[in-house]
């Protein structure tokens, strides 16, 4: 009986609530979380918009009825939110078990949307609208975890401030107050200041290999030959032509991502978004690699068997990799495609498992991952790799089973001997003990020899790249660098391929993805060490080595933002903003008129005197007092007159003469002088 | 040094405009009339009337800015004295109202008669009809005489039968009151206490003055030598000069703070109404021109605080509390300073 | 003025306390998890609503000053008053012991009900401040001791009469006010303002209507034989108490039967004898009396 009074008092309709304001913002930060949803792809406009003109229709009805509480409306919300869920669990067992968590999102958004509608249209009480403001968090959090940019920052502001009123509201109708925006400003700048730290002070997220990763589709189409290069016209018979920048194999510009890297070719790099990575930490995203150098093109040597194999099972597929070791650490990235991009499966190297909603995924016998379809914008898919850092000390150190002769033979064999070169590495690498301090002698001697430029003339035909670049031009950009260190390596006999992909793009703390451009395209050298595989050296720029923080990465901007202030005219600037703020104060502190300088400084005179002139007393009764305690000596002047001089100026309406003024200003000065000797004197008798 | 810094005070009414010497030019002149007219109704009031300065000056500022004074006091103070010789050195005729319980309104405005001779209805005029009225121990008329003497005060004319009469200009009432609570009195309305501009106290002289009054057997020799000051005309031309001392807003601001802070100060049930800041204003003008200054300095404002408004206020206590709540007041708010 | 009587406290936090602290620790584990940054960035600024809702109010209680405007200077003991008090910000008052009462909420000048529970002066007022201010998530409160701007004095219930504390005989010192009860009026002395207890047929009503309030006219007489009740307590705590409402029973009693009674009291400036008119006079008498031992 008890438990069925106390459910009955749970649901009994609370005192109804007649802020408008509180709900205005209950609705509009409902409002806001469908849309965010809807502008995040989570629901269709379509269903957006019903659901809002639906969630305005409830809350005026509700606002209406607020007094009336209908129990039978209860009853059939009750049933339509029992609805929801039925369909809600119907669409996740439709999508055969949950592979994926945007698989079970789209669905979320929906059942909370049209939970929070109906619960619209019966929100008599304060209870009930403090509900509606808590169940737009849950919206916002489905939005927030599709959202990958700074589009997203918009309907966050305007949430929070519809939070900030709702909230503010509720207080103001619990205390029957108005509500009071300057209250509600102090808590939105103590929410900001506290939400800033927790960002600050938060690591950065990092990818979980517990959860279930996104992956899905957009514009897929399957390609005619299943592991060919898209746009390519298949494999590596591409003929040398002139770049165009736009085509998915060449996208903003890069021409690296075709069968051959072809470098004599010029391309113009764009700035548009590629595609944004989720990452535990920045490594090269790897598209391509390249075994074998024809004097201007880097090449993929046809092996004994077929080239790509098809990978068995569906997503996730296992890729079994082909480097020596299996045991680094994990890292899960997930790329976001924003533009149409080659069927190159982008990864860290090396990778352990792909996540591709496709039947087939394709590899061949270096690691190059392509897929069997296309891919459009929109389309998500994950990596998981295992990456092997070992510090400087361990590849020095490195041993292990090598290559299989076949393979070395691959990756050191030049088209010709190139003994400029080869004398020229041999020279550099003198005194270098181990492959990588040769690699590293090499990489700094290219560093304090060579200039970077992607504005180079294209390449005399029947020229070599290499020998043009380290002895005629000296300049260039990634490819040949990379190129030149590959072959320098070669003669040396190091085993060594070029990789083209992406460098780790522009880190951003809030959303926590790496935002990749078309000019962050490059080309790189991978050398082989026994025992850690392929490890990546970039003669051309530096790669920071872990995922910073929020802080640091904000840090480190401030920072150079700091660097970047010319110090001298700031300097300059903030001397003259001092000196007028300076002289606007001490204008603003100097007495407005002749009378109240007088004023003021007959007061200094009593505060000398040790009278207390600050309390409710006028100008000539303290000049009284003033006379009573520093009697004035025959032919001084005495306080009590300038004082009656100074009220006579201020409250006569008569302005004093100049001669007037300054007469009574010495006066004023000497009564000044005689407090300050008085008080020595006083000083000097005890 | 200046001549300012060096020692004579400086005459700030001769400053402001005219020289002393040419009393009658502008400005300057009809105050410098104003103010040597209150320097010799105080000094003619101060040779009578002993050891009451400051119900003295008050007097004077009654007789400059033409409002109505109430003193309230016990018995034989020299009250009557007092509005004698005041009376006198203005040149005035005092007509003496004496209040008891049977006073009748008639016995004070007047009534009209009929003549017999002449067969008209003829208004005799009442003792209310003069230049200097005393209003001796006013609470002791019944309500009715009161109030028909109050409003005459006010609009300064009587109406009898239907027919109004303007009182003589100017025209000042000194009305005295016995404590509020002795034997037999009717306490006077809030609202009619509210048209006395100043109200004040003698209180007991002290024992030099009051030997020296009983030797010169209560100043009445001192009186019968009394000269006037001035004439009537002389006195109405001071009242309108006195309107003309110089007001700036912050001496206004300051008379006004100090008659809301009566509202709000504690113990009082009822507050100094906006009438009071205009009295209080005014009072200070005036006393302004009594200390020989053409300007209102916060001083006069708070010298004349307790006289224009401790009489309006209505307090848990007695008069006496009323007037320590005003000083009280004028002593806690900042005071303008140059 | 008010003072502060200890910190500001949480009201009932455990709850909103351990869901906030539970369900933030969630969100970030799966926004950490995830590796989802706006879902991370959404969550700080849900910690700082969280932050701000929960000890907001500890700076807007500790901030809040409370003073009494207003009171009445007579109640009745176990029977409310209203005293309207002075909040500087929204929040929530109520009265504690022994003067407690139902909350009153609001801003501004609110009118508070307290009910004393026993006889006596009071001067301060125990109350209970609180506030949720900004956000209405969870309740502080502080305790102030606030003076009241003039003592209320509490009455006692009327007891069962006691014929113990009545002694008939003439008191010395004059009687103030004539007896109309036998239509022999003394010597009239003039008008005085009403004062409770009163007979109505001493109103003189032109003084009235001409004052604005009820006058009385006064007069003076020989003096005449009234009963006399003597009130000794014995102290200040519970017996006391009982013997003022007893008393205060046996001095209606005696007003019932004729008026007036004259009362011989303690109070705090000494002891009084004074006349007593009618029941308002008698609980005022009632609610000053203090024992002998406990001044």
């Amino acid at each position: 009986m008890s438990v069925l009074r106390r459910i009955r008092a749970a649901n009994a309709p609370g005192p109804p609530e007649h802020s408008v304001v509180l709900r205005i913002a209950a609705a509009w930060t409902v409002a806001l979380g469908i849309a965010a949803c809807a502008a995040e792809g989570e629901l269709g406009a379509s269903t957006a918009g019903v659901a809002i003109v639906a969630l305005g229709a409830g809350s005026v009805f509700s606002y209406r009825r607020r007094s009336r509480p209908m129990p039978w409306l209860k009853l059939v919300l009750a049933v339509v939110a029992v609805v929801a869920f039925w369909w809600f669990f119907f669409q996740i067992s439709k999508a055969n078990g949950v592979t994926n968590l945007g698989a079970v999102e789209g669905p979320l958004a929906v059942l909370f949307t049209w939970i929070q509608v109906t619960h619209a249209f019966d929100v008599p009480s304060r209870r009930d609208l403090a509900f509606s403001l808590a169940g737009s968090v849950t919206l916002m959090a489905v939005a927030a975890a599709q959202a990958l940019d700074m589009g997203f920052a918009p309907f966050v502001l305007a949430w929070v401030a519809g939070m900030l009123v709702g909230l503010g509201a509720m207080w103001g109708s619990m205390c029957a107050s108005r509500p009071r925006a300057a209250s509600a400003l102090v808590g939105g700048g103590v929410l900001a200041a506290v939400g800033a730290g927790c960002l600050l002070v938060l690591p950065a997220p990092s990818v979980s290999s517990r959860l279930v990763f996104p992956s899905s589709l957009a514009g897929d189409v399957s390609l005619a030959s299943p592991a060919g290069l898209e746009g390519t016209g298949g494999g590596a018979t591409l003929p040398v032509r002139a770049g165009s920048p736009s085509g998915r194999s060449t996208v903003g510009g890069y021409l690296g991502f075709a069968g051959p890297l072809d470098t004599a070719l010029r391309g113009t790099l764009g700035d548009q978004l590629v595609f944004r990575v989720r990452a535990s930490r920045p490594t090269f995203w790897l598209a391509e690699s390249f075994d074998d150098w024809n004097g201007q093109s880097w090449l993929e040597t046809a092996g004994p068997g077929p080239e790509w194999r098809a990978v068995p099972g569906g997503s996730p597929f296992g890729l079994a990799p082909v480097a020596p070791s299996a045991s680094g650490t994990e890292d899960v990235q997930t790329f976001y495609l924003a533009e149409p991009g080659p069927n190159l499966i982008f990864h860290a190297e090396v990778a352990d498992q792909v996540w591709f909603p496709a039947d087939r995924l394709y590899m061949d016998r270096d690691g190059d991952i392509r897929s069997g379809t296309s891919m459009g914008p929109g389309s998500i898919y994950t990596v998981v790799s295992l990456v092997e850092t070992p510090g400087a000390a361990a590849l020095a150190g490195a041993s292990g089973p090598g290559l299989d002769p076949s393979d070395l033979a691959r990756f050191t064999e030049l088209p010709h001997p190139y003994p400029r070169v080869a004398a020229l590495a041999r020279r550099i690498t003198a005194h270098a003990t181990s492959t990588e301090a040769q690699v590293l002698a090499l990489e700094a001697w290219m560093g304090r020899h060579t200039r970077y430029t992607t504005d180079i003339p294209p390449l005399a035909r029947g020229a070599d790249t290499v020998e043009e670049f380290l002895f005629v031009e000296r300049r260039g950009y990634c490819e040949q660098i990379s190129t030149s260190l590959a072959v320098m390596l070669r003669t040396l006999g190091i085993p060594t391929r070029e990789a083209t992909g992406y460098v780790p793009g522009q880190y951003n703390p809030i959303t926590d993805l790496y935002d990749v451009e078309a000019k962050d395209a490059h080309a790189w050298v991978q050398v082989w060490f026994p025992g850690y595989g392929w490890q990546s050296f970039d003669p051309t720029a530096q790669v920071a080595a872990v995922n910073p923080s929020p802080a640091a990465t904000i840090g480190h901007e401030a920072l150079g933002a700091l660097r970047r202030i010319p110090v001298l005219p700031s300097a300059l600037a903030a001397g003259v903003l001092a000196m007028v703020a300076a002289l606007v104060v001490l204008r603003r502190r100097r007495p407005a008129t002749e009378a109240a300088a007088l004023g003021a400084t007959l007061e200094r005179a009593a505060r000398r005197a040790g009278l207390e002139p600050g309390g409710p007393e006028s100008l000539a009764s303290l000049g009284v007092r003033l006379d009573a305690a520093l009697p004035p000596a025959e032919g001084e002047p005495a306080a009590s007159l300038i004082a009656a001089a100074a009220e006579a100026a201020a409250f006569g309406g008569r302005a004093m003469s100049p001669p007037e003024a300054a007469a009574l200003a010495r006066a004023a000065a000497s009564v000044l002088r005689r407090a300050r000797r008085r008080r020595g004197a006083r000083a000097g008798a005890r | 040094m200046t001549e300012v810094a060096r020692g004579a005070p400086p005459d700030i009414i001769a400053a402001a405009g005219a020289a002393p010497e040419q009393p009658d030019a502008g400005r300057g002149g009809r105050l410098w009339a104003a103010a040597a007219l209150a320097r010799g109704l105080e000094a003619n009031l101060t040779s009578v009337v002993r050891g009451a300065p400051g119900a003295l000056r008050t007097a004077v500022v009654a007789a400059l800015c033409g409002g109505h004074l109430l003193i309230e006091d016990v018995p034989g103070v020299g009250k009557t004295v007092l509005a004698r010789t005041l009376a006198r050195s203005l040149g005035a005729e005092l007509s003496r109202i004496q209040g008891h319980p049977d006073l009748l309104p008639g016995d004070v405005t007047g009534v009209t008669v009929y003549d017999q001779r002449t067969g008209v209805w003829e208004f005799r005029r009442g003792p209310v009809f003069g230049h200097v009225v005393l209003l001796d121990e006013l609470n002791r008329t019944p309500p009715r005489t009161q109030s028909a003497l109050l409003e005459s005060m006010d609009e300064q004319q009587v109406t009898v039968d239907g027919e109004t009469w303007a009182l003589p200009q100017p025209h000042l009432v000194l009305a005295t009151q016995n404590p509020v609570g002795q034997l037999g009195t009717f306490p006077l309305v809030e609202s009619q206490l509210d048209r006395f501009a100043l109200s004040t106290t003698l209180g007991y002289p002290d024992a030099q003055s009051e030997a020296r009054l009983a030797l010169h057997d209560g100043g009445r020799d001192a009186m019968s030598t009394l000269r006037p000051v001035c004439s009537i005309g002389d006195w109405a031309a001071a009242i309108a000069a006195t309107a003309e001392v110089t007001v700036v807003p912050s001496i206004a601001d300051y008379a006004v703070a100090i008659t809301r802070a009566t509202r709000e100060a504690p113990g009082v049930r009822l507050g100094a109404s906006p009438r009071a800041s205009i009295a209080l204003v005014r009072s200070a003008q005036a006393h302004a021109l009594v200390s020989a200054r053409s300007f209102v300095a916060p001083d006069d404002v708070a010298a004349m605080a307790v006289p224009s408004l401790a009489h309006r206020l209505v307090v848990d206590g007695d008069g006496r509390f009323a007037a320590s709540v005003v000083g009280s007041v004028v002593s806690s708010l900042p005071v303008p300073r140059p | 003025m008010s003072r502060r009587g200890g910190g500001p406290r949480p009201t009932r936090a455990g709850g909103p306390f351990a869901g906030s602290v539970l369900a933030l620790s969630l969100w970030a584990l799966v926004a950490h998890n995830s590796g989802s940054g706006w879902v991370q960035a959404l969550g700080c600024l849900l910690a700082g609503f969280v932050v701000v809702g929960l000890f907001g109010p500890a700076l807007a209680v500790s901030r809040l000053r409370v003073t009494v405007e207003s009171n009445p200077s007579e109640g009745t003991e176990g029977l409310g008053v209203r005293v309207v008090l002075g909040i500087s910000a929204p929040g929530a008052v109520r009265g504690r012991p022994p003067c407690g009462g139902p909350t009153v909420t609001g801003e501004g000048d609110l009118e508070l009900q307290v009910v004393p529970d026993r006889r006596g002066a009071i001067e301060h007022l125990e109350l209970d401040v609180s506030s949720a201010s900004p956000f209405g998530l969870l309740w502080w409160h502080k305790t102030v001791r606030v003076a009241l701007p003039r003592p209320l004095w509490v009455a006692p219930t009327p007891g069962a009469p006691d014929a113990a504390f009545v002694s008939s005989g003439t008191p010395r010192g004059g009687l103030e006010v004539a007896r109309h009860r036998d239509g022999a009026l003394g010597e009239p002395r003039g008008v005085r303002p009403y004062a409770a207890g009163d007979p109505r047929r001493l109103v003189h009503w032109p003084a009235t209507a001409h004052r604005g309030e009820l006058m009385v006219r006064e007069a003076e007489r020989p003096d005449a034989a009234v009963p006399h009740l003597r009130v000794a307590l014995l102290d200040d705590g519970p017996a006391g108490d009982a013997a003022a409402r007893r008393a205060l029973g046996t001095l209606l009693e005696l007003l019932g039967r004729s008026s007036p009674v004259m009362v011989s009291t303690l109070e705090r400036d000494g002891p009084r004898t004074e006349p007593v008119y009618g029941p308002a006079d008698a609980r005022r008498r009632m609610a000053r009396a203090v024992a002998a031992t406990g001044r």
